[in-house]
């Protein structure tokens, strides 16, 4: 029973689609990584060709915070 | 989060290799808010923890310090103590306290960090929290090793984790830090061990 | 209380007689007079708490030890001994603890406060002999039992008619025997002499050197300094009994001034920032760099100084943080510390300044020959370029033997960053591009660059300030306004005081009536271009910013584009270069129109000036920024290019996400170490921005 791990988990805004496939975006297994680390999240997608959304709020967030983070070890 | 490396799934394995009778009376030493002790209480054993910084209405959870354990001689059937020792100020005083309470061949199953020391360094901190230094704890305490494992990717990931949630480690990863910032690296090991009899 | 009890061994006493000489050496003393501090010290014994339960804990020595005499030396030697383990036998001609006392301090001390004082030996391995009055037998007696005595000064004086001490020490020509030299300041001096003698006996006994590290034993001059500008003197408060009440010790306490230094802390929004002070900063940054891994607490601190030098010339001790940073930078470069964000944006705006777009070397036109080689730096072409192509006419036009143009970065950006073989980098290609040119003066624009050229290379440089003043103002250009300013001196000129000269000299020919800030010359602040910090840290670049607008009501003259630009946000400013030689339309340009302003300033000098034609850069993707969106990409340090890049790409792959409600596309692509998100809409043959962001992180599908 291996629990699946994830730093962070966000839903899709329902009016996304992918411009390409017409898909509604869903929620999906993504990877963020930085200097040697990776972080297990989840994030809008297209379920066809695998586009990836990150939203403002996380990127100019939480990823920015751990972005510095990292540089600082 | 879980509070220490592996969460879940580390208790699971420490566990597993014990393999305990329902019913075993389980100690947590550092037991945190408890989160262990509800899911060993849950698996049907008889499971108590123990805090510095508890404060709990819970009867199976007591308030105090390892190093000065509460509990009377020879009354548990296990001890389990995940990423306390190394911080707990005093690891030879509570690895003693662990063999005290411990019944005859109880057991103590433990995961901490342990300092990758380079040979050549002679500093005692240092060969202390090496792998053979907690080794040599042990056996000075009255205990006999029964197995080992390395689980360093477990640290790394609790790690990056808390850096992720942004949760504040400096209580419980000061140490570890302290000591890679000397230049060492850090492991994490689970060990288990039986108390030796007499 | 809590202060005065465990520094003065006599509290009591002292606070009733001190002599007080700290009164005089007090920094208001300057002004009119210093803060009582004897009856200060006495209102706090008088309404203080004593603390009884003084404990020590003693190591104990084993060694006996003996006064002779029960003067105040003699008691502090007796109690300083025994706080250092040894026993103590004290020997006096009197018959009980504090006679002697209350006989030289009758009326000037209670003696409930003398016996109050005597309390602190109760607890402490020292016994009284009384009634044993001293003879040379007495002492010598002594002598054989006790290894090492220290005697009351008359005592010795009578005993030893001939017997030297040495003032330092306290030790004299009589072995195992110490006594005091001095006789003024009977009270004070009397208990330090008896704390110095009681050293001198432990570190005899102790076998250790008796003199090293005492120098600064006892009181000495403070190298502190504390301006007392804008201090108003004032006068202590007079008690209006024989001591202060509660409320006139408050009162004269709040005289204190709190001598303190920080008068670079004054004069700079970076070290104000940190909200403490030089000393703290270096131990904090040495800390920073002797951590192997863990977290690097002052990496921002490090690179958020302009490294301007300013504080090295106000410390009075030349206390350098620019050179504090600027090292721990280089270091962090080289043990691959140095965050990847931090200078990144920077060091691409120099690879662009001295790349295709800007990079030029030439003769002047129709010369195969120069004299000269005007080099305006990377900034002056970005932010003024109008003006620059005015100076080079003028120049080319005035000065003998052809005026080459060289555009680029003189790398100082580089040696900012830390980055030491990247500034190698880019001297060495000026360097050849110069010998190719057959070794002319360089006329530099900017003070940055002839500093660097100055420092760093045997490049032989003028600065055009040095030139207009041996050639004169253009013609043409005459005095026409009669207003106020003030000089805002730029960092590179700290070392050229020609310049500064000059500078307000010319300023005047124009008609200013200048005058200088507060801080000017070698001390001006940094406008918050300086060191990147504007890179690393937009906030305390913006107070950087701040605080040099705010030091004057007038306008501005500055003498580097950079401080232009950035004060020239908050206030009224200009260049004195752009009084004489015109002011471009866009006076602050955004981050974007700066990389367009090079690429535009180096083709029209091509094809106007050299009569080259120049292809000219085509984007098929046209972009119109959405309100509020040129601000935004400053802010986050995007550039257009980026944004085109983004849109380039979409297009071409389809790869969007379409937000229905708005029907804006969303698109990202990695550029370099960053993805670049972009919101746009496609809107005739063009591409309206909404929204720009990035991350440095990848994202990938898991």
């Amino acid at each position: 029973m291996e629990e699946k791990k994830v730093y962070e988990s966000i839903e899709a805004d329902a009016s996304l689609v992918c411009g390409q496939c017409q898909e509604p975006l869903v929620k999906g297994s993504a990877k963020f990584s930085y200097m040697g680390n990776a972080f297990p999240v989840e994030l809008p997608m297209c379920p066809k060709c695998k586009l990836i959304y990150v939203p403002e709020e996380l990127a100019l967030g939480r990823v920015l915070k751990v972005e510095k983070e990292l540089e600082d070890k | 989060m879980s509070l220490h490396p592996g969460g879940k799934k580390a208790t699971e394995e420490l566990l597993a290799f014990a393999d305990f009778d329902a019913g075993a009376k389980i100690l947590d030493a550092g037991c945190g808010v408890g989160e262990t002790v509800r899911y060993l209480r849950a698996q049907g054993y008889d499971a108590v923890g123990i805090d510095k910084a508890i404060s709990s209405e819970e009867a199976f959870i007591y308030q105090g310090d390892i190093t000065a354990l509460p509990f009377a001689d020879n009354s548990f059937d296990a001890v389990l103590c995940e990423c306390v020792l190394s911080i707990c100020g005093e690891t030879m005083l509570a690895l003693k306290e662990f063999a005290r309470v411990l019944k005859p061949l109880g057991k103590l199953i433990a995961a901490d960090v342990y300092i990758i020391g380079n040979e050549k360094q002679k500093v005692l901190q240092i060969e202390r929290y090496s792998g053979q230094g907690w080794e040599k704890m042990l056996r000075e305490a009255g205990f006999s090793l029964l197995k080992k494992e390395e689980r360093t990717a477990w640290m790394r990931e609790h790690y990056l984790q808390a850096l992720w949630q942004g949760t504040d480690l400096k209580e419980k990863w000061g140490w570890d830090e302290n000591y890679r910032a000397q230049g060492y690296q850090t492991g994490y090991m689970l060990w288990w061990a039986q108390k030796t009899e007499g | 209380m809590q202060v005065f009890q465990p520094s003065a061994t006599f509290g009591r006493i002292v606070s009733s007689v001190c002599e007080a000489p700290c009164e005089a050496g007090c920094k208001l003393s300057e002004l009119n007079s210093g803060i009582n501090i004897r009856r200060l010290e006495r209102a706090s014994v008088m309404y203080g708490q004593y603390n009884q339960k003084k404990r020590f804990f003693i190591s104990k020595k084993n060694k006996k030890t003996a006064v002779i005499g029960e003067d105040l030396f003699c008691l502090s030697a007796a109690y300083e001994l025994a706080k250092k383990g040894y026993d103590v036998d004290v020997f006096s001609e009197y018959g009980a603890l504090g006679e002697s006392l209350d006989e030289t301090l009758k009326g000037r001390v209670s003696r409930e406060d003398i016996l109050a004082d005597m309390d602190i030996f109760k607890d402490m391995p020292v016994v009284f002999h009384f009634n044993r009055a001293p003879s040379k037998q007495s002492v010598e007696e002594i002598l054989t039992t006790h290894e090492a005595v220290v005697l009351e000064q008359k005592i010795f004086a009578s005993l030893f008619a001939d017997g030297e001490i040495d003032a330092q020490t306290l030790q004299t020509s009589v072995d195992k025997i110490f006594t005091r030299k001095e006789t003024s300041l009977p009270i004070i001096g009397a208990i330090a002499d008896g704390k110095k003698a009681a050293t001198t006996v432990d570190r005899t006994l102790q076998g250790v050197s008796v003199l090293e590290g005492r120098k600064n034993e006892g009181s000495y001059e403070t190298t502190l300094y504390t301006s007392l500008d804008g201090v108003a003197p004032d006068k202590p408060v007079v008690p209006k009994g024989k001591e202060y009440t509660k409320e006139e010790a408050v009162e004269e306490t709040q005289r204190c001034i709190h001598c303190e230094c920080l008068e670079c802390v004054k004069g700079c929004a970076y070290l104000k920032h940190y909200k403490s002070y030089p000393k703290k900063y270096v131990r904090e940054i040495y800390n920073n760099l002797s951590i192997a891994a863990g977290h690097h607490t002052a990496n921002t601190m490090i690179n958020s100084c302009a490294l301007c030098g300013q504080c090295k010339n106000i410390c009075p001790f030349g206390l350098d943080m620019s050179m504090v940073c600027h090292l721990a930078r280089q270091t962090m470069v080289e043990t691959a510390k140095m965050p990847p964000s931090a200078h990144e944006f920077a060091l691409l705006d120099m690879e662009h300044a001295n790349g295709e777009e800007y990079f030029l070397a030439k003769h002047q036109s129709g010369t195969d020959k120069s004299s000269y080689l005007f080099f305006p730096g990377c900034q002056f072409g970005a932010i003024a370029p109008q003006t620059l192509q005015a100076i080079y006419a003028d120049l080319s036009g005035r000065l003998k033997g052809g005026v080459g143009l060289m555009l680029g970065c003189c790398g100082i950006m580089a040696n900012w960053a830390g980055q030491e073989a990247m500034f190698d980098r880019a001297l060495q290609r000026l360097k050849e591009q110069w010998e190719e040119l057959g070794k002319p003066t360089i006329v530099t624009a900017c003070t940055m660059c002839n500093s660097v050229f100055e420092e760093f290379t045997e490049m032989k440089t003028v600065t055009i300030w040095q030139v207009l003043k041996e050639i004169g103002l253009p013609p043409g250009v005459t005095a026409t306004s009669l207003e106020k300013a003030a000089i805002f001196d730029a960092c590179g000129a700290r070392d050229d005081e020609e310049s500064r000269k000059i500078v307000r000299d010319m300023a005047r020919q124009l008609g200013y009536e200048v005058h200088d800030l507060k801080y000017n010359h070698e001390t001006s602040p940094c406008c918050g271009y300086g060191g990147l910090a504007a890179f690393a840290n937009r906030q305390v670049a913006r107070e950087m910013t701040d605080f040099a607008a705010g030091l004057d009501e007038a306008p501005y003259l500055t003498y580097c584009i950079n401080c232009r630009d950035r004060v020239g946000r908050e206030k009224s400013a200009n260049h004195v270069l752009e009084l004489i030689y015109g002011k471009d339309d866009i006076d602050s340009p955004s981050l974007s129109q700066r990389r367009y302003n090079r690429a535009k300033v180096k083709k029209q000098l091509l094809e106007e000036v050299w009569k080259e034609s120049v292809m000219e850069k085509q984007n098929e993707i046209q972009i119109t920024l959405h309100e509020g969106v040129e601000a935004l990409l400053d802010e986050r340090m995007i550039l257009e290019e980026d944004i085109i890049k983004v849109i380039e790409q979409a297009e071409k792959t389809k790869c969007a996400i379409l937000d229905r409600k708005t029907n804006h596309l969303i698109a990202s692509r990695r550029v370099g170490n960053v993805t670049f998100w972009v919101e746009y809409e496609k809107e005739n043959e063009q591409y309206r921005i909404y929204r720009a962001y990035s991350h440095r992180m990848m994202v990938e599908e898991a």
